[in-house]
């Protein structure tokens, strides 16, 4: 219910544009309509990559995942299988082949998946043109059996163009409908978590590429219902959807549509089939380049015109007046998992990169529960490398230099992730995360992206967020960076509140003097080898 | 397999991986002086080759003709980093996206402007036997041209203080513009570089792909495979990446007819994912 309520807005537009077009046969001559048929199938493929896009992994295989989907399901048309049985099978090798991107482009940025699936997609069509007796080749899959209806008594109806297109407009609608549920809620936080920041997401436990394969198999899923049964409606399927062009056109879609997601992504997408299916060559237009191509350029056009509107960006959220109590009893921090024993490393060693030269050699280290150790050293000293090596055990968690909160998250869904992946209940999460939001001042803000709060509220936020993860062992990266002085005693606070609820707490800073407050035990690193300092306590 | 067929594939697999390499140089050029994936490439390459090739068609003899290629190219590629990427500020796959958009609407401009199917520009046609096999004349040349930019580049990278400046630039933009280099600069002079080495490789590959407004991105992403796959950093690790997917299309090519590009593409595929450093 939650899902439908916060995606209430997308799904009414979207409801208001099924109606409309539901009427359009009225209005169209057989041929119009299975053009606008066809126009109104590109919704899929643009819905799947809204959120595709969203979760950080843009990818130019959509219309190619559609056009799979058309060719599985004629080919088995063809051999005899059902429509249903058939348009199910090339539906679900389109999934299939979205999450297996996923898998196999797992390691790669943004930007190296667009060019890992743009050669996804001229494989696919290289594939197409290679095997002309199974695929027709240039001139396409068909006559393919029609979409129809069962009667009863073994008699079908077969569907005429307005019957075919009101099912590809019932399958766009369903898809776009599901696609944008699940990116508000349900999934959708921990998708968006994983795309607005992988390398934080990872870090809580939130295992990205697990979903990524989950958001490409779901785009896939939605994509390829789509050209499953156009491809049914239209009596044929051709490997122009495995052209660049084609591949550009949902990316794009989504692209425009941004924040908006998936259903102005896919009413982007049917606005420029419309004009390149039906309104240019009803005008005359015959191109070169082809109706389709210009009206997919036009929406790369405006793309283009965006791009200085985005680099404005959103406006920052205006600090808020710290209220959160500044004392450690009032952070009421639950204690990690009994038996926790802190943390103990021997002769480690940590280098930058994989090949690059040795930071820390021979480090040894013991933080007991309830103790906070301090790491001293100047900048590019290693504080960072043996933080991030140290972070790879079980139960340790770490709290990044930068940032705080998921880009892509609300304050309240950044704080319900972490508590879930602390091995909380949904209801529990939401709970400690109206809890927590209202104890550092941003009771107000759960619904503010964490992108837009100020530097100060993100760093709060992200201790809560580290906290909620329930660590056995606490490693902070300059902490107190950047931090005005009521900021500092609050995030003093909470550390120590999780240092007295049992938590080993490790805080680097090139600042002892940040860390004088802190502890009385530290460790120094210079450029030779780390130094333990233990300073007997005055007495 | 004899030797001279064995010969022919050895001289195709170099001639191939040449052009790629060309292009993969020239994203890696731009990936250090912006860290943006250079997508449009490709695009970039086609405006000059088939502006080149038209003028060639109306009498410009072919050796000022390919000058055209690479410096219509180039500043294609210039405009691209102005209008596209610079907007996009610090957002590399924003950038990348917007470069995806871009080639998009050059593409569909230069078709209207230019509206055959292919543009056809002059190449060396000569051939010689060797037993089975035939070598291209066309080949030789490709490689030899390669060989002789790839060094040059190398030296002007390693020995000038325009290289030095896009080394630094790579390393950290930051640091690069803390001791006076003007990245911004730097940034449209990579991206410049980007698109006249495309153009070459697109006047290079005109034997085998005649110019058209559609084939630049084939062309191109198969270098940029090889630059991703090389990791974006050694430039011998990126035209190893080249020579394999140079190799591959050639060999499977011959194995397998039509089919033979299914694999070229799985194999730029896995080179890309299992790329060798990050």
């Amino acid at each position: 219910m939650v899902a439908v309520r916060r995606s209430l807005p997308g799904l009414v537009v979207l409801a208001v544009v099924a109606v409309v077009l539901a009427a359009m046969p009225a209005a169209l001559s057989d041929p119009r309509l299975a053009d606008l048929t066809a126009a109104v199938a590109f919704a899929g493929p643009a819905a799947g990559a809204a959120i595709a896009v969203a979760a950080g992994r843009p990818p130019l295989a959509m219309a190619a995942l559609a056009g799979t989907a058309g060719y599985v399901s004629g080919i088995a048309a063809i051999h005899g299988v059902g429509i249903p049985l058939s348009v199910a099978a090339g539906t679900g090798a389109a999934g299939v082949a979205g999450a297996l991107l996923a898998f196999v482009g797992g390691g790669l940025d943004a930007a190296r998946f667009l060019a890992f699936s743009l050669l996804a997609v001229l494989g696919g069509g290289a594939a197409v043109l290679a095997y002309p007796s199974v695929t027709g080749a240039e001139a396409g899959l068909g006559p393919l059996p029609r979409l129809s209806l069962p009667l009863g008594g073994g008699d079908v109806a077969v569907l005429g163009t307005a019957g075919g297109y009101h099912v590809v407009l019932a399958v766009a609608v369903i898809g776009v409908g599901v696609a944008t549920v699940l990116l508000a809620a349900g999934p959708g936080p921990r998708w968006r978590a994983v795309g607005g920041d992988r390398e934080r997401a990872a870090m809580a436990r939130l295992r990205p590429l697990r979903s990524e394969a989950e958001v490409l198999g779901v785009a896939a899923l939605v994509a390829g219902s789509c050209g499953a049964v156009a491809a049914h409606a239209a009596g044929v399927v051709t490997p122009s959807a495995f052209s660049p062009d084609a591949a550009a056109l949902p990316l794009v879609a989504a692209l425009l549509a941004g924040p908006a997601g998936p259903v102005a992504a896919a009413g982007l997408a049917v606005v420029a089939g419309i004009a390149g299916q039906v309104a240019l060559p009803a005008a005359g237009y015959t191109g070169p380049p082809s109706a389709q191509a210009l009206a997919t350029g036009f929406l790369a056009l405006a793309v283009v015109a965006s791009l200085p509107l985005r680099r404005a960006g959103r406006g920052r959220v205006a600090a808020q007046p710290i209220t959160a109590a500044r004392s450690a009893e009032a952070w009421p921090i639950p204690a990690p998992a009994s038996g926790s024993t802190g943390l103990h490393v021997r002769d480690l060693s940590a280098s930058a990169g994989r090949s690059g030269p040795p930071l820390v050699v021979g480090l040894d280290l013991d933080v007991v529960p309830g103790a906070i150790h301090g790491l001293v050293g100047p900048n590019g000293s290693g504080k960072t490398t043996l933080l991030r090596a140290i972070a790879r055990r079980p139960g340790v968690v770490l709290l990044p230099q930068h940032g705080g909160g998921f880009p892509g998250c609300t304050t309240a869904e950044t704080l319900r992730l972490a508590a879930r992946a602390g091995g909380c209940s949904p209801a529990e999460a939401a709970i400690l995360a109206d809890e927590w939001l209202a104890r550092l001042g941003l009771a107000d803000r759960g619904a503010t992206l964490c992108d837009r709060l100020a530097a100060g509220a993100r760093r709060r936020l992200e201790l809560a967020r580290v906290l909620l993860l329930r660590p056995v062992v606490l490693l902070c990266d300059e902490p107190l960076a950047g931090l005005d002085d009521a900021e500092r005693q609050l995030a003093t606070a909470i550390l120590e509140a999780a240092a007295a609820a049992g938590v080993a707490v490790v805080v680097a800073e090139h600042d002892l003097l940040s860390l004088v407050s802190l502890t009385p035990t530290w460790t120094v690193l210079e450029a030779d080898a780390p130094t333990v300092f233990t300073p007997v306590p005055a007495t | 397999m004899s030797g001279g067929v064995a010969l022919q594939l050895a001289f195709d697999s170099i001639a191939a991986a040449a052009i790629y390499a060309l292009v993969a140089l020239g994203v890696y050029a731009a990936h250090c002086g912006s860290g943006v994936l250079h997508l449009a490439a490709g695009d970039a390459a086609m405006v000059g080759a088939v502006v080149a090739a038209a003028l060639v068609a109306g009498g410009l003899p072919a050796a000022p003709g390919a000058v055209v290629a690479i410096v219509v190219a180039g500043a294609t590629s210039l405009v691209m980093e102005r209008v596209l990427v610079r907007p996009s500020g610090t957002r590399a796959a924003l950038a990348a996206a917007a470069l995806v958009a871009g080639g998009i609407c050059i593409r569909q401009g230069l078709s209207a402007a230019y509206p055959n199917a292919a543009y056809p520009f002059p190449y060396a046609s000569t051939t010689w036997r060797v037993g089975d096999g035939v070598v291209r004349a066309s080949d030789v040349i490709t490689v030899i041209v390669a060989a002789v930019i790839a060094l040059c580049l190398g030296a002007v990278v390693r020995r000038t203080r325009a290289g030095a400046a896009l080394r630094v630039t790579a390393a950290s933009p930051t640091v690069a513009e803390t001791i006076g280099v003007d990245t911004a600069t730097v940034r449209a002079v990579a991206f410049a570089l980007a698109g006249a080495l495309a153009g070459l490789a697109a006047i290079l590959a005109a034997g085998r792909v005649a110019p058209s407004p559609t084939a630049g991105v084939p062309l191109a992403l198969k270098g940029l495979a090889a630059a991703v796959a090389g990791g974006l950093g050694a430039p011998l690790w990126i035209c190893a990446a080249a020579l394999l997917i140079g190799a591959t299309e050639a060999v499977a090519g011959y194995a397998f007819g039509g089919a033979g590009e299914v694999v070229t593409y799985a194999v730029a595929m896995l080179a890309v994912a299992l790329r060798w450093s990050r």
